[in-house]
């Protein structure tokens, strides 16, 4: 048991640049991912003792096993927060300003959205299944294992997502 | 001569996943050879999952911020955490920022929605600038500016550069900055964000797109602003490599 705990220290450092990327893809304030990054870390230490290295593993088996896990439970953190957001945002609302402006200072020809803005445009299952696949890289099976999704689900909302980001990117027409 | 093939854009998307069983892969790769239109939406993928990746693929080469190792180091330490945002709703008083008396002077020089649009525009990942409870505050790249560079020291290719870096009367660190666009400002640590004390439109320098003439050459508004907020010495770079390392909130409550 102890083992396991220090094997799950050992690789964390390993896997923490990749959290803190899939972190900012799904909220592109630099301080509120890591704020995301470091919950995942407090509640990966405080369940340590239930995570197990896959038997038989290599190094490169264990880390692919932390990562997923980790990344899970970054997952849950952020879909955590977005709920508590949204209730605080039924009661206060602000912090609105200079979308609008920014939307609203340059033509639409030459509109090019940033990618971390058309990123947090989505809607967040897609979010999450274009971040885990097309920058992540992970496969279609690890994704939708973190995402707890049958595969299926998971390529049509990466279809959707992609359509909408192309969209938004490149003001290009997407395939119908 | 050009054939048209019927093949569904998800399997387009499982071939540049590298989803695609063998099998169809090798169909795929010869059909698009002898069908434009079949390689052009593959190329398409291609490039949207290119330009992705790109978007936030500097963040692993980030160095990796102290609370995050203090955290590793953990469990201990880290059984309360406040949630997202805690620090931002605790922020008392909302500060109205561009009707202060003491930047009237600056509004002049001041097109707050072009160079938001620039910025949009130009920015290599996400908008450096958003607003918060009213003020606006340092996202994207320039908040990471702030947080990692030393001053004078911005890596190649960077978006923002750093000018000089102060401890202002009321205690917080504050720190120049400029823009590649020729735009630039300051920006003070409060509350866990850098809040944009000054901001100035690319007008107001000389927009050489040379970093050493828009960082050397403070202008009145940033001198204004730096004497208002009663700066002290500059750090050293030194100081400046530590705070880089340990953060640099001073009175926010430290998690």
């Amino acid at each position: 048991m102890t083992d396991s705990v220090a094997v799950l220290r050992q690789t964390l450092p390993i896997v923490l640049p990749r959290l803190r990327r899939f972190a900012r893809t799904l909220t592109h304030h630099v301080h509120d991912a890591d704020d995301l990054v470091q919950i995942a870390i407090e509640r990966a230490l405080l369940r340590a003792a239930q995570w197990r290295p896959p038997p038989g593993g290599g190094a490169e088996q264990t880390e692919a096993a932390v990562r997923s896990w980790m990344f899970g439970i970054v997952k849950n953190a952020w879909i955590d927060n977005l709920r508590a957001r949204k209730r605080e945002r039924a009661v206060v609302r602000g912090d609105e300003g200079i979308e609008e402006i920014a939307d609203g200072s340059h033509s639409a020809t030459e509109d090019r959205l940033s990618i971390a803005a058309a990123m947090q445009r989505l809607p967040e299952e897609q979010q999450l299944a274009v971040s885990l696949v097309l920058i992540e890289g992970l496969s279609y099976q690890e994704a939708a294992d973190i995402m707890e999704i049958p595969v299926g689900t998971l390529t049509s909302r990466l279809s959707r997502g992609r359509e909408a980001l192309a969209a938004q990117l490149g003001g290009k027409e997407s395939s119908p | 001569m050009s054939e048209r093939t019927s093949w569904e854009d998800e399997q387009i998307h499982a071939y540049v996943d590298g989803e695609l069983d063998t099998e169809a892969l090798a169909r795929l790769e010869a059909d698009s050879r002898n069908d434009p239109v079949l390689a052009a939406r593959i190329a398409r993928q291609s490039e949207l999952r290119a330009l992705l990746r790109a978007g936030f693929d500097s963040v692993v080469d980030e160095p990796i911020p102290q609370r995050l190792h203090e955290a590793l180091a953990g469990p201990a330490r880290g059984a309360a955490v406040a949630p997202i945002g805690a620090a931002r709703a605790e922020r008392p008083a909302r500060r109205p920022v561009w009707s202060s008396r003491e930047w009237g002077a600056i509004a002049a020089t001041l097109v707050l929605g072009v160079l938001v649009g620039q910025l949009a525009f130009r920015a290599p990942s996400g908008l450096p600038i958003e607003t918060q409870q009213g003020r606006l505050v340092a996202a994207g790249f320039l908040d990471t500016a702030l947080s990692t560079q030393v001053a004078g020291a911005a890596p190649e290719g960077a978006a923002a550069r750093i000018g000089l870096s102060f401890r202002a009367a009321a205690g917080e660190y504050c720190r120049t900055f400029a823009l590649l666009s020729g735009a630039g400002g300051v920006a003070c640590r409060r509350g866990g964000r850098w809040s944009l004390e000054v901001l100035e439109g690319a007008g107001a320098r000389p927009a050489s797109g040379d970093f050493r003439q828009a960082s050397s050459a403070l202008s009145p508004a940033v001198l204004g602003a730096i004497n208002t907020l009663g700066a002290g010495e500059p750090l050293t770079a030194d100081e400046e490599t530590q705070r880089v390392a340990s953060g640099w909130d001073t009175s926010a409550p430290q998690r």
